[in-house]
């Protein structure tokens, strides 16, 4: 077992094979040895997100170790399995939360799942329904926005 | 971890209500975190999502996205024999600036592969000839959308013909 403390101080309990998803802990724990009994810190993630992250990793813990890095596959958004789907049915604010310990944590996977789902938020939304899904301001002028409107009316052709 | 400073409000924006409040800013994510995002999307999800702020228009011009789209669209890339330019300078330059900021370089298969498209290269001091993307891939969707109309009047004329036709022959 391996312990992990977030940066509020919770300690979690959890399995070598769901500590080892995270790259960082993996690379951490075979720096510092087996019979070390030390919590392993994490200050950059919280309790509540590190709760989420074990959740992914215990979900996919029986997961067959993923295939040699494939140059040429391209990526699509769309092969996102159903348990995946409903596990990132969550608020915007937890979600980039998520990505950022995935990040950091170095866990290729959910780190994956996460950039899919925040695409798929994206796609077929219109400007200002962009802009209003991530609370982006507007920095253009009127004189700049119409100039890249029109640089980028190619894509709105059919 | 710094977060990046909330950029001036201009003043059409209105005061976030209290559900906006809840939402996170898009600067919480890295700029790689959301390159690796819009890996994700297709041209036209990009091309709206660069109309939205001025750093969301410079994220969305970063090379790797276009010519990630251009592989998985299976792109011809155009040499200046085959094709004069369609696309008008001004745009052209604001590309070719960003290219030149970003110092993407080609690794040399790439520049085998590519040695021969004039179009939407650059030449850069090194020598080395960039492809412009974005422009490779929007000249692309011209033609897709060139091919499409052709064939949309072929079969328009083809019905008419057909309709004439058979209105012959009740006659």
């Amino acid at each position: 077992m391996v312990k992990i403390t977030s940066s509020d101080n919770q300690e979690f309990t959890i399995s070598k094979e769901i500590a080892n998803q995270s790259v960082l802990i993996k690379n951490m724990l075979e720096d510092v040895g087996e019979s070390d009994d030390q919590p392993i810190p994490l200050p950059n993630v919280s309790g509540a997100i590190l709760q989420k992250v074990i959740e992914y990793a215990t979900m996919h813990k029986d997961d067959p170790p993923p295939a040699p890095e494939d140059e040429t596959k391209l990526k699509t958004s769309e092969d996102i399995e159903e348990r995946d789907k409903e596990f990132m049915q969550l608020d915007q604010g937890t979600m980039f939360e998520i990505i950022l310990a995935a990040n950091y944590l170095d866990m290729k996977n959910l780190l994956d799942l996460g950039c899919k789902t925040v695409a798929n938020m994206i796609k077929g939304k219109s400007v200002e329904e962009v802009r209003k899904l991530f609370n982006i301001v507007n920095d253009f002028t009127p004189e700049e926005e119409e100039q890249i409107r029109k640089e980028n009316e190619w894509c709105e052709d059919r | 971890m710094t977060q990046l400073p909330q950029p001036l409000q201009s003043p059409t924006h209105t005061p976030p209500t209290q559900h906006q409040t809840h939402k996170p800013h898009p600067h919480l994510l890295a700029q790689e975190t959301w390159l690796q995002i819009l890996h994700h999307l297709d041209f036209r999800s990009l091309a709206r999502l660069s109309q939205t702020s001025h750093s969301f228009a410079t994220l969305c011009l970063d090379p790797s996205l276009w010519k990630h789209l251009c592989l998985l669209n299976r792109v011809t890339l155009i040499t200046d024999d085959d094709q004069t330019d369609t696309t008008n300078d001004t745009q052209d330059q604001s590309v070719e600036d960003v290219f030149s900021l970003s110092g993407l370089l080609l690794d040399n298969s790439e520049i085998e592969t590519l040695s021969g498209a004039g179009a939407g290269t650059t030449e850069v001091s090194s020598g080395i000839k960039k492809t412009d993307w974005k422009r490779q891939f929007i000249m692309h969707r011209k033609r897709v959308l060139e091919r499409m109309r052709k064939s949309r009047a072929y079969w328009y004329v083809v019905h008419r013909q057909s309709t004439i036709f058979f209105r012959c022959n009740l006659i």
